[in-house]
């Protein structure tokens, strides 16, 4: 994985809980603007993997992350109380960042203002997984971590979130890991490939290096991965 | 005219009726002690610690019977054994996989039992239901200062602990320490029993933080009005539950809670389904 400055390395990295094996012997680098995709079959530890290098789990190995960087998290959406008293206004000045910057962001990840009163537990999923992205992004992070984030966005919804995260990575330089089931949304936008395979990388590389067979040694059956060009 | 001259005018001339210099002065603790309630309540509940809350308080039980047995400082028993209980809670959830309930379940019914034992029983009523009838100078102002502290340290904390209840992967992605929150929590909220204990018993301080906060978690749309609102129920139950318990001559632990529960029910047709 080449261009732009190294904001990533992982070396020789180990996870486990519980004393179980979770991940072992993982390798790999990102740089600035690498829209990195972390694929796998269920269990695989795509979550682990994403988790670990966000600090949130215990680990033997190196994750060097640049010096000072901001990092920004996009978990999958939580399971919230639709009674939860926290409007998304009140939810996004947690950040402790100005109203303007809040503004901005939400104008850029397509959340509209008049939804600002709403308590965050009644917004609709599509609603919410924008929020949980302009979240993560009010802090103007360099690399950005989103877990699953097309898991509850319709099919619009998904298509303009995609394209997001793509002008992130291309014009703010922003260097993205995603975890995602979607290959077809890894298809059309990453630029790398991390698969894991019970434990191991199977494949770390361009996704264009990806190959069909070892998409069936990962999922187990013929896949079908869409191309999909956009007009410029 | 000034208004210490009113006030100490209106006593003298029974302009408050049947209040005594010593009745306003528990008034005054008892609202201070509501308003840290009120606040601590409501992140009580939001945590989802009702159940937790709300027994919790019976570890107090214990403390105040050896305070008894040794001839100190009931409020000083109380305190130290609900720190521990807080403490222990904390430490077991955090190195166990025990699910809270089983630790609260457990624990919490041990200290009732030990409380029950060790408690002379001339004293257990009061210890249980709470019953208060003078509140001296140093105590009222350790009360109203402890609660202040305990209002400000919730509200500079409060963003923290909103988060790392919401999403606990974001708080810590965020740098914070959702544990330590946790902890603080926990010891914030035992100090506020403790605080209480005197005046609503052992066995109702935790209903008393967690009622009003229920109650005002049914009708609020956003943080600041349920703080708001979480702090006015747990204030207005206490001082009309200390009111009415002069004039119908009963007490005041139990007429607060009957009347945020009140409240409680009457919030309870926002949340039809």
């Amino acid at each position: 994985m080449e261009h732009g400055k190294e904001v990533l390395k992982v070396k020789d990295l180990h996870v486990f809980i519980d004393s179980e094996v979770i991940l072992e012997n993982i390798n790999f680098e990102v740089h600035e603007g690498d829209f990195v995709a972390i694929i796998g079959p269920n269990g695989a530890g795509k979550s682990v993997l994403l988790r670990t290098l966000l600090g949130l789990l215990p680990y033997k190995g190196e994750v060097i992350l640049e010096p000072g960087i901001i990092i920004g998290y996009a978990p999958q959406r939580f399971v919230l109380e639709r009674d939860l008293p926290i409007s998304a206004n009140e939810w996004l000045q947690l950040s402790g960042v100005s109203k303007e910057m809040i503004a901005e962001t939400l104008k850029k990840v397509g959340f509209a203002p008049s939804l600002l009163n709403q308590p965050i537990g009644i917004l609709s999923s599509g609603q919410l997984q924008r929020l949980i992205l302009a979240f993560a992004l009010l802090r103007k992070p360099k690399i950005l971590f989103v877990d699953e984030p097309l898991s509850a966005v319709d099919a619009s919804g998904s298509e303009a979130i995609t394209q997001l995260l793509l002008k992130l990575s291309k014009e703010e330089g922003i260097a993205i890991l995603f975890v995602s089931h979607d290959l077809n949304l890894v298809n059309r936008s990453a630029s790398h490939i991390i698969c894991l395979n019970r434990k191991q990388v199977c494949f770390g590389g361009t996704k264009e290096a990806l190959s069909e067979k070892t998409l069936k040694e990962l999922f187990g059956e013929d896949q079908t991965v869409y191309q999909h060009q956009h007009q410029e | 005219m000034k208004i210490r001259q009113f006030i100490s005018i209106s006593i003298r001339n029974n302009y408050i009726p049947g209040m005594s210099i010593e009745s306003i002065n528990i008034l005054v603790v008892g609202a201070a002690i509501a308003s840290a309630a009120g606040i601590v309540g409501a992140f009580a509940v939001l945590k989802r610690m009702t159940l937790a809350g709300d027994v919790l308080s019976h570890v107090a039980l214990p403390g105040i019977g050896i305070a008894l047995l040794f001839n100190f400082s009931t409020f000083l028993g109380a305190s130290v054994s609900l720190l521990m209980a807080a403490v222990l809670v904390w430490a077991i959830r955090n190195r166990t996989t025990l699910p809270e309930e089983t630790i609260i379940g457990i624990l919490f019914s041990l200290a009732l039992a030990i409380g029950v034992i060790i408690t002379a029983s001339e004293e257990l009523i009061d210890a249980l239901f709470g019953d208060v009838n003078a509140v001296s100078f140093a105590e009222g102002v350790l009360v109203i200062g402890l609660s202040a502290v305990i209002i400000i340290v919730m509200l500079l904390l409060s963003k923290k602990i909103v988060l790392s209840t919401v999403s606990p992967e974001l708080a810590k992605a965020s740098g914070l320490r959702p544990d330590i929150l946790e902890l603080i929590f926990l010891l914030v909220f035992a100090t506020v029993i403790a605080l209480g204990v005197r005046f609503t018993g052992t066995l109702l301080m935790g209903a008393l933080i967690i009622v009003p906060a229920a109650a005002a978690k049914n009708i609020s749309r956003n943080l600041a009005t349920y703080l708001t609102l979480s702090v006015f129920f747990a204030f207005i139950s206490t001082v009309g539950g200390f009111l009415f318990s002069k004039y119908l001559g009963i007490l005041p632990g139990p007429t607060a809670i009957f009347i945020s529960t009140l409240l409680f029910a009457v919030s309870m047709p926002f949340r039809w389904r």
